[in-house]
């Protein structure tokens, strides 16, 4: 009987212990946080609310998603006023357009409202921007496992989803660049060195593959950073015969690619969880509320986020996945 | 007699498309190796298809906008429905994936038909609604993320893998005629024989030709609405169905953009924009046109960022000596 009551006392003060460890936890912090994404619906954007809801789960804060169901800009703005009528503590946006929203934000940070942004290392009137990433770092190391798979010599082709887009180009431009220090016997097949535009289409890029495979049939490496048109690409190079021949390495989701990657068409996937970047985004809100300034080496708890790099207001991540046959059943979003 | 066929639309087409394929052909061999034939011929499966359906409507005098969500609304819901029933342990054959689809579609392009005919909204501003329409009910009701080739009916995978005749390519694997190359010719051979022998297909160039003359020698003006819309939304369903499969993976915004490059094509093909004129020969012609000039472009060495902008002025070029071309006929005409 004594021993069952020193047993719950301390199982008390733990509790105890514990609770008030969340509290003082910078990171935990009951709140009240909207999630605008860029679109409402995709399974990028779906993924990255399952984020919001872990994080409810931790600290007991009210979550929900708002936002157009096609890119928008004027509709973004109208959330974010709508945002502030409602008096949300903290907004988490995926601007679709940086320089139109940004004002916008400044009025809800004059209210009061903390503003955590993904993809806007552009935005002013912020309290942080998250990025999963370094892009030359991520495109470096997508170049070295490049470079592995082909064994240092060869030519590779390089796609882009579009040849508008920041980060696609980022990283294309970053494998290029390490691939010409790092192994001097591997070629950059494209026509004077300009990347294959694939549309972020599936039908597109499928025809695109097709093609670019009969333009440059010496080709023994292939880069995609368009998550839409990875599994496409992997079709053509399966009914050209070139799954032994061309070492594929992309930037994908798990379930989307499972099938080719077990047939060794997509030799290696490059990718991080938005539900992770969600997740992290909650944190840097919580943060802002508690009033932590966040730096350099601090651990937000989340895959990826376990040692930030800080640069003015943007929080970058320092680790991605890479997923081969291997461990690509691990993993399902 | 020699005259009349030179100037014939559909001899225009043929002869640019061996222009192109010469001037290709010498920059790049490949471009007339057997395997790049049988892909361009692969590659044109879907916009042939849809090209029908955009036909029909323009020959009644209309542009439709909707065809693509049609079609997509269509082939993704059906891929869904029999991805869950496959889930549930029954495989549905390929056929009656395509009449589903096809069901859906029709029934979609009623919708089409009625705000047209009933509400007297023009073709073009209504099918632009009807689209949006079609995309919100898909994206709220039946879903918006991917359907990737592990959960796709079995019947549709086994559809994409299969060739009609096939041999060992270099690499190993078979390459060959992929069989959606025959539901293709199909779909324009029954669009050919509607619109030419039924009273039907009669009544849709009457329609496009004259309306209120089309009205008075009794051809029924909301019937033969109803027969393009449908017949359309039927079309855009059997096209949306075979394009899903044949990439294996249903991602509703995969058509999204594209209405203009298969419009062109088939007004390319002689289809006369202000309705009453086109031949499913001139789009076909249209279809092999436009697809041979986009699908080769990286191949013969244009440079990607060129690719749209040589494209773009390749299909002006077209049209430009189609104009000529119609000017010089009408001339002929009036000779006689």
């Amino acid at each position: 009987m004594k021993r069952l009551v020193v047993i719950l006392i301390a199982g008390v003060i733990l509790l105890g212990m514990s609770s008030g460890f969340a509290e003082n936890d910078p990171f935990i912090q009951d709140m009240v946080i909207a999630h605008l994404p860029k679109t409402v619906g995709g399974a990028w954007f779906t993924r990255m609310y399952q984020g919001f809801g872990q994080y409810s789960g931790m600290s007991g804060s009210e979550t929900f998603q708002i936002g157009p169901s096609t890119g928008d800009a004027a509709a973004h703005n109208a959330n974010v006023q709508d945002l502030v009528a409602q008096g949300v503590d903290a907004i988490c946006v995926v601007p679709y357009a940086p320089e139109q929203i940004d004002a916008e934000l400044g009025k809800a940070r004059a209210e009061g409202t903390i503003v955590i942004s993904n993809e806007g290392t552009k935005l002013q009137n912020i309290d942080y921007d998250l990025e999963a990433f370094d892009n030359t770092k991520f495109g470096q190391g997508a170049a070295e496992l490049l470079g592995e798979g082909m064994g240092g010599k060869g030519s590779i082709i390089v796609f882009v989803g579009s040849l508008g887009s920041t980060a696609h180009m980022s990283w294309a431009n970053s494998i290029v660049d390490t691939i010409q220090a790092k192994y001097p016997d591997i070629q950059v097949a494209n026509k004077d060195g300009v990347f294959i535009e694939t549309g972020n289409n599936a039908a597109n890029s499928y025809e695109k593959a097709k093609e670019a495979l009969k333009a440059y049939p010496e080709a023994t490496g292939i880069f995609c950073p368009s998550a839409t048109d990875t599994p496409s690409i992997a079709r053509a190079i399966q009914e050209a015969g070139l799954t032994n021949q061309i070492t594929y390495v992309a930037v994908g989701l798990p379930n989307a690619v499972r099938t080719y990657v077990k047939s060794g068409d997509l030799d290696v996937v490059v990718c991080w969880d938005p539900a992770d970047v969600g997740l992290a985004m909650c944190k840097l809100a919580a943060a802002a509320k508690s009033g932590y300034e966040v730096k350099t080496g601090d651990d937000l708890g989340v895959f990826g986020f376990n040692n930030v790099i800080v640069e003015g207001k943007v929080v970058m991540g320092s680790e991605w996945r890479v997923l081969t046959a291997a461990e690509i059943d691990d993993f399902n979003y | 007699m020699i005259k009349r066929i030179v100037l014939k639309n559909e001899f225009l087409s043929l002869s640019m498309i061996l222009l192109f394929g010469i001037i290709f052909g010498i920059a790049n061999p490949t471009f007339l190796s057997l395997i790049n034939i049988l892909d361009l011929l692969k590659m044109c499966v879907k916009p042939a298809i849809f090209a029908c359906g955009v036909m029909i409507v323009l020959i009644s005098g209309g542009i439709d906008m909707s065809f693509l969500w049609i079609g997509m609304f269509s082939a993704y819901s059906t891929s869904k429905l029999f991805s869950i029933v496959q889930a549930n342990g029954t495989i549905v054959p390929f056929a009656v994936i395509l009449l589903v689809s096809m069901f859906i579609g029709a029934l979609l392009g009623s919708i089409n038909s009625l705000l047209v005919s009933k509400f007297r909204i023009p073709v073009f501003i209504a099918t632009l609604s009807s689209a949006n329409i079609f995309m919100g009910i898909m994206f709220q009701f039946v879903g918006s993320e991917y359907i990737f080739p592990e959960q796709m009916p079995q019947s549709m995978i086994e559809f994409s893998n299969k060739l009609l005749f096939s041999f060992p390519s270099q690499g190993g694997t078979l390459v060959g005629l992929h069989v959606s190359v025959l539901y293709a010719i199909a779909a324009l051979l029954i669009t050919h024989l509607v619109m030419r022998y039924t009273m039907m297909g009669r009544s849709v160039y009457a329609l496009g030709g004259d309306a209120s003359s089309a009205e008075r020698v009794g051809f029924s003006l909301i019937k033969t609405n109803l027969f393009v819309f449908m017949m359309a939304g039927l079309i855009a369903g059997l096209a949306g169905a075979i394009a899903i499969s044949n990439i294996q993976v249903a991602n509703p915004y995969d058509f999204q953009g594209q209405e203009l490059t298969v419009t062109a094509a088939v007004i390319i093909g002689g289809t006369r924009v202000t309705g009453g004129k086109g031949s499913v020969l001139g789009v076909a012609l249209g279809v092999l046109l436009t697809n041979l000039i986009s699908q080769n472009l990286i191949l013969v060495g244009v440079p990607p960022e060129y690719n749209k902008f040589v494209f773009g002025l390749l299909i002006i070029f077209a049209t430009i000596v189609q104009a000529v071309q119609e000017r010089a006929r009408k001339a002929l005409y009036r000779g006689l």
